[in-house]
């Protein structure tokens, strides 16, 4: 850690509120969320599959061009 | 529409007339944009509620997750996608770790060599507790790139990602590599496992955590009930690790837990 950087984070963090988060705050910006996005990532790869039920019956009912009579 | 054609081809308007062929080949459904929204909701213990390399607490917390998302078609090979997301963590115990975010993205794909190819853009709010002090404001630039293989009842869904955060808290800002290997067996037509391994490299670039570098390692293996089409629920333990060059950021993590996955 460089010592200006220390020192203007705790100077931000004086400062108080969600503009200028404290020091540890700061250090740990690079963790906060992690969880979430690791667990959205998870979420992603199940929700591929899904399917909305009002595209799956249009579909369903759309006639297929093989069936169109000329 | 082929007597146009004929005229177009006659004129030499090469151009019209590709875009004649596609008019009429593409079935007008296909360009309108579509609304969509995927809900989920996880229950989930965790044998380290806080991410510690030491002093691990175990807890159980829940997680919520919106998505209110538009699909359409800018041309017969590029699809876009506006969205809006947001999702928190509540614990019962370790409530120092909730946390919440809310984001806005657009993500243009287009198919190359079979796979699915998407440059995005992500503007994202991260708040402490559930939607309570604003932590930082981020925008992330992301390009992935991901394709099915199936055998028989097997497939698996090779996923790389590149990103980049920009952040206004400097220690926030970094690059992001993950690269996934989701894998689904079909038991019956209702039942599949499944599993989600992946590794993901940081490279933090900025403040405080200049020239931290992380690797997260994560192995699941679940059991997928799909209750209908659009309705999913998934049983899973997962295991994830964390190695960096700062020795206070390595941690290990259990998780077990059903989430429930709705799309409409």
């Amino acid at each position: 850690m460089k010592p200006i950087m220390i020192a203007a984070a705790m100077a931000a963090g004086l400062l108080g509120g969600a503009a200028s988060p404290s020091l540890a705050q700061r250090s740990e910006a690079g963790d906060r969320g992690l969880r979430l996005e690791n667990n959205a990532l998870r979420t992603d790869v199940r929700r591929e599959r899904l399917k909305k039920p009002s595209a799956a019956a249009k579909a369903k009912r759309r006639p297929k061009l093989s069936d169109r009579k000329e | 529409m082929r007597k146009l054609n004929a005229l177009a081809s006659a004129f030499g308007l090469l151009g019209m007339q590709h875009a004649l062929a596609a008019d009429e080949a593409a079935p007008e459904a296909v360009h309108r944009p579509q609304w969509s929204v995927l809900v989920s909701f996880s229950p989930t213990y965790t044998n380290n509620a806080q991410f510690r390399r030491d002093d691990r607490r175990r807890d159980v917390y829940a997680e919520p997750d919106v998505l209110l998302r538009l699909d359409g078609k800018l041309t017969s090979d590029i699809s876009y996608r506006l969205y809006g997301r947001s999702s928190f963590d509540t614990f019962a115990q370790e409530q120092i770790g909730n946390e919440t975010f809310a984001l806005l993205g657009a993500r243009l794909t287009r198919n190359i060599l079979d796979w699915r190819t998407s440059v995005s853009y992500e503007h994202r709010f991260e708040f402490a507790g559930v939607y309570q002090d604003l932590l930082f404001i981020a925008d992330d630039v992301q390009i992935s790139t991901m394709r099915d293989f199936s055998y028989g009842p097997f497939t698996i869904s090779p996923t790389a990602q590149l990103s980049y955060r920009f952040a206004d808290v400097p220690e926030a800002r970094r690059y992001r590599l993950d690269l996934l290997l989701p894998f689904e067996a079909r038991i019956t037509s209702r039942w599949s496992v499944v599993s989600t391994p992946f590794v993901e490299a940081y490279w933090f670039t900025d403040g405080l955590n200049e020239g931290r570098q992380d690797i997260i390692y994560s192995t699941s293996l679940g059991l997928r009930y799909s209750i209908a089409n659009n309705i999913s629920l998934t049983t899973s333990a997962s295991y994830e690790w964390r190695t960096s060059n700062v020795p206070l950021r390595h941690y290990r993590d259990l998780e077990i837990g059903p989430r429930l996955d709705m799309a409409f």
